[in-house]
């Protein structure tokens, strides 16, 4: 428990650091926010003209795709405004870079994840926050409900990346992959699950998790099923997990180092 | 009981060797071809705390191989170590909160933000009483002089300034052994006597042990009471730098200038090599001949322009440790 | 983080700079101007000059555009990969508009088989993923300072950048358009494109890339003036996206929207040629190409205009 409080309080200064260190540059720092803001709301006005024109698709209404990108966007932007790094730090594990955080007494994963922020990622927490609030109109426990699920999604979309980018001790590189594989964890969590069918379907419920970001919390915030919620948290607590084992594998085998960096 | 003990410590790299041509290549990407490389190939030292000591030697010699495994970064293959009591890979954690690391080409603080900022930050990474972690910033700050930027972003401080909050930094959690990896790299004459006075205060006043590394002559002469060279992986020298100057550091180098062209120079007792008719260089052994006695020759004997009296390039001097340490063996 | 394809959101790989001759220095650029100007003082003999021939300065921007080219394809393997991402996004694509119209029981919605619909993000994917960034490039240009070096070359700095420019846009083009028709192909089972619209459609995208170029080397030469062009560089890809018909075909938006996208020139970049091409429709030709040479010359002269000014500034503070 006193571990934990640790670092947690690790983690707010960091965060609290990181935000400073991107003020500096005021004027980048805002502009990146209005254009991840901008780019989302692009999307917002996509489906709404979808939705004047054509009907539910698959049992999805305009109301449960903006959910979809509430809880897209406010998930993302947690992950990448507190652990910033973990679609990025393939590049430090590549470059050897890896022992700066090996000799501070902090766990590592942590420490590299949390060492960077993306400025434009508040943009998009702030977005689908205000998004939730303007299309569900929510009461307090529908609201309690959107930000844990958010949060949820949050800790896959952190854990997602963190493994893709762990391939980097195995591979030596992963940068691209890490960015395609991002650009498609997005795709797929922002669109109506139920548009995939069959081995896809299977996919983004395991190796691609976009269905516990799209469609599991979307049905739990509609129907209410404990079971949907247990299922989310689940899903998060394992990915979590995944995400630190890989991270443990990849660093026994970056200090055993057999093979010259 | 000691600082840092190091017994028969070893690492073997294993090298892709690269197969020419084109088949070559294809059969490297099948079956790739490995040759070990032995970076640390048996060390063994032990360094009492306070201790200020020299780990010196030529490019590749295995000596950041050496620091990383006493820090925890790297598994050694065989062989032991312990730092304070702790070994290293197994216990890396609880270490780092005893010893700190500076090197003088990477930066621990926050690029965009004051050292001030970096200060904070780094009482959480270390679990630092918050009071406590004020009057000990106050102290360092006083003694290293930093007071005047601790507030101006990183980026905008010369090297000199910068490197001073480094070392402050690394000192914030009173952290019993050192490791500095060439700290005045860069800096100018001014700026590395105040830093190896600060290491040397840091020392005195804390009792911290360090363990420079540094192709610097006078961070060796002026800093550190021991010195421990490797090269090709092992130990070749571990003496007191005052036994090293007196036994190795014998030699000076005279490079001289002449006013008109003199071919065929020659100076009784010391060896000359000579690259051009205006230019010379003369090696000087001190232990057979004193310096004064050469350069009242040269002076006597040739029109000189300019003359500059060096000592030898610390390469060269751990080039004659090894040496003659070879030679030592062979006898 | 700059993004391209609305889908992308992540910081992209940088790419090179199109700038195949940079300046190693990037120095000092009061130094290099001192030198410029003993060299523009006729104090070096001047090298004699060929004969400029029938097809006068083109020649030389040809050269530029294929030597760049060749330095371009090491970057190949990077674009096929962007290129396959691609095929993810058509496939979803296809997914929701089967949906969509099987709900609908419709084979067809205002003219668009789902076929069609694949068809139509492909091209425009490919036209907004083709496009390199050289407000980014002009920018450091002007921020290092080359931009004066480039000015003692014989040949027009902006011509010098569209040669550049073309060469890679094309190129990535062509890419993005041969892996994503593959797997369009592959996922729609048919080429829904028409011979005589895609000839249409090209046209229309060659004087669409000539006026997109003019629109990002105004704001890149706006660094003359400006702290920072990236927000506004954002500002005008997301005008392109949102406002050219990237993802719908304009016909499906509702008529007030329609009419307003439809008066305005971005349009003209992306929804013109894929629905062309897709449609193979030759009707809105004429007035699109109307409308493209109207935004073309109005472009131009912006961008001959903040030029000018450019270098009235460049003369007179040095950089």
């Amino acid at each position: 428990m006193r571990r934990l409080k640790l670092e947690l309080r690790f983690v707010r200064a960091y965060v609290g650091a990181n935000l400073r260190a991107a003020l500096e540059y005021r004027f980048a720092f805002w502009a990146s926010v209005l254009s991840m803001v901008l780019n989302d709301g692009m999307w917002i006005a996509f489906w709404t003209i979808f939705y004047a024109r054509f009907p539910a698709v698959r049992g999805y209404e305009l109301r449960d795709v903006l959910t979809i990108w509430a809880i897209a966007a406010l998930g993302f932007g947690l992950s990448l405004g507190v652990f910033g790094n973990c679609w990025f730090y393939a590049q430090i594990v590549a470059e050897g870079r890896l022992d700066f955080y090996l000799l501070l007494p902090r766990p590592v994963l942590l420490h590299v994840l949390v060492s960077r922020m993306s400025p434009s990622a508040w943009g998009d927490a702030a977005f689908g926050l205000a998004l939730y609030l303007a299309v569900a109109r929510p009461t307090p426990a529908e609201l309690g409900a959107f930000l844990v699920m958010s949060l949820a999604a949050g800790v896959i979309i952190t854990a997602f990346g963190s493994i893709v980018n762990a391939l980097a001790f195995w591979l030596g590189q992963a940068e691209g992959l890490a960015q395609q594989l991002q650009g498609i964890l997005i795709t797929f969590s922002t669109y109506p699950t139920t548009l995939f069918t069959g081995v896809v379907r299977v996919v983004l419920f395991t190796a691609i998790p976009a269905g516990f970001i799209a469609y599991v919390p979307v049905r739990f915030l509609r129907e209410w099923e404990p079971w949907q919620m247990a299922a989310v948290l689940g899903a998060a607590a394992a990915y979590a997990l995944a995400g630190v084992l890989v991270f443990a594998r990849g660093l026994r085998r970056y200090e055993s180092a057999t093979w010259s960096r | 009981m000691a600082a840092i003990v190091v017994d028969d410590l070893r690492k073997t790299f294993l090298a892709r060797q690269r197969s020419s041509g084109r088949l070559g290549a294809l059969r490297d990407l099948l079956r790739p071809v490995a040759r070990p490389v032995s970076a640390v190939d048996g060390v063994s030292f032990s360094v009492e705390p306070g201790e200020l000591v020299a780990f010196l030697g030529p490019n590749g010699a295995g000596k950041s191989t050496t620091i990383k495994m006493l820090t925890g970064i790297l598994h050694p293959t065989a062989g032991h170590a312990s730092v304070l009591g702790l070994v290293p890979w197994h216990d890396r954690r609880a270490l780092a909160h005893r010893i700190a690391a500076v090197f003088g080409q990477r930066s621990a603080l926050w690029y965009h933000l004051p050292p001030a900022d970096s200060f904070e930050l780094l009482a959480h990474v270390y679990e630092l009483d918050r009071a406590d972690h004020r009057r000990r910033v106050e102290t360092l700050v006083e003694l290293f002089e930093i007071g005047p930027y601790l507030h101006t972003p990183v980026r905008r401080l010369s090297l000199g300034e910068r490197m001073r909050c480094e070392i402050v930094a690394a000192l914030l959690h009173r952290p019993e052994v050192v490791f500095l990896d060439e700290p005045t790299i860069g800096l100018d004459v001014i700026a590395r006597q105040r830093i190896r006075e600060l290491i040397r205060t840091m020392n005195r006043e804390e009792g911290t042990a360090v363990f420079l590394t540094s192709h610097d002559a006078g961070d060796v002469e002026q800093v550190c009471q021991r010195a421990i060279v490797v090269n090709h992986g092992r130990i070749v020298c571990d003496a007191p730098i005052a036994q090293l100057k007196r036994d190795f550091l014998r030699t000076r180098v005279v490079e001289l200038t002449f006013a008109e062209p003199t071919p065929g120079v020659a100076i009784e007792g010391a060896e000359v090599e000579q690259r051009d008719p205006l230019r010379a260089r003369v090696e000087v052994d001190l232990s057979r001949m004193p310096i004064e006695v050469v350069i009242a020759q040269v002076v006597g004997r040739y029109a000189v322009a300019d003359i500059a009296v060096a000592e030898p390039p610390m390469e060269e001097v751990i080039a004659s440790i090894y040496r003659r340490r070879a030679e030592e063996v062979a006898t | 983080m700059t993004t391209e394809g609305m889908f992308s959101r992540g910081a992209e790989p940088p790419l090179p700079s199109s700038g195949a001759t940079g300046d190693p220095d990037g120095g000092d650029l009061r130094a290099r101007r001192g030198a410029c100007a003993t060299a523009a003082a006729g104090e070096i003999p001047r090298p004699a000059r060929t004969d400029q021939g029938l097809l006068g300065p083109l020649p030389k921007y040809w050269a530029i555009l294929r030597i760049n080219l060749a330095s371009q394809t090491a970057y190949l393997g990077e674009m096929v990969v962007r290129a396959l991402f691609l095929a993810i996004i058509l496939y979803v694509y296809l997914q929701l508009w089967t949906a969509t119209y099987g709900s609908m029981g419709a084979r067809t919605v205002a003219g668009f088989s789902v076929g069609q619909m694949v068809w139509y993000l492909l091209l425009t994917e490919a036209i907004v993923l083709s496009r390199p960034r050289l407000t980014r490039d002009v920018d450091q240009d002007v921020r290092a300072g080359d931009i004066a070096y480039q000015l003692i070359r014989p040949y027009d700095y902006v011509w010098y950048r569209l040669a550049l420019y073309a060469g890679e846009r094309l190129l990535r083009f062509a890419l993005c358009l041969g892996v994503g028709g593959v797997v369009a192909l592959a996922l729609t089972g048919e080429a829904a494109i028409a011979p005589t619209g895609l000839v249409v459609g090209g046209l229309l995208f060659v004087v669409g890339l000539l006026v997109d170029f003019l629109g990002a080397m105004a704001i890149g030469l706006c660094a003359f003036w400006l702290e920072e062009t990236q927000p506004f560089t954002l500002l005008y890809d997301r005008a392109i996206m949102l406002l050219g018909g990237m993802l719908l075909p304009l016909e499906l938006l509702p008529d007030p929207v329609e009419r307003a996208l439809g008066a305005l020139p971005f349009q003209l970049l992306l929804y013109a040629p894929a629905r062309a091409a897709v449609s193979g429709d030759l009707a809105p030709f004429p007035s699109a190409s109307c409308g493209l040479a109207l935004t073309l010359a109005a472009m131009l002269l912006l961008v001959r205009l903040i030029y000018g000014q450019a270098l009235r500034r460049l003369h007179a503070n040095g950089g």
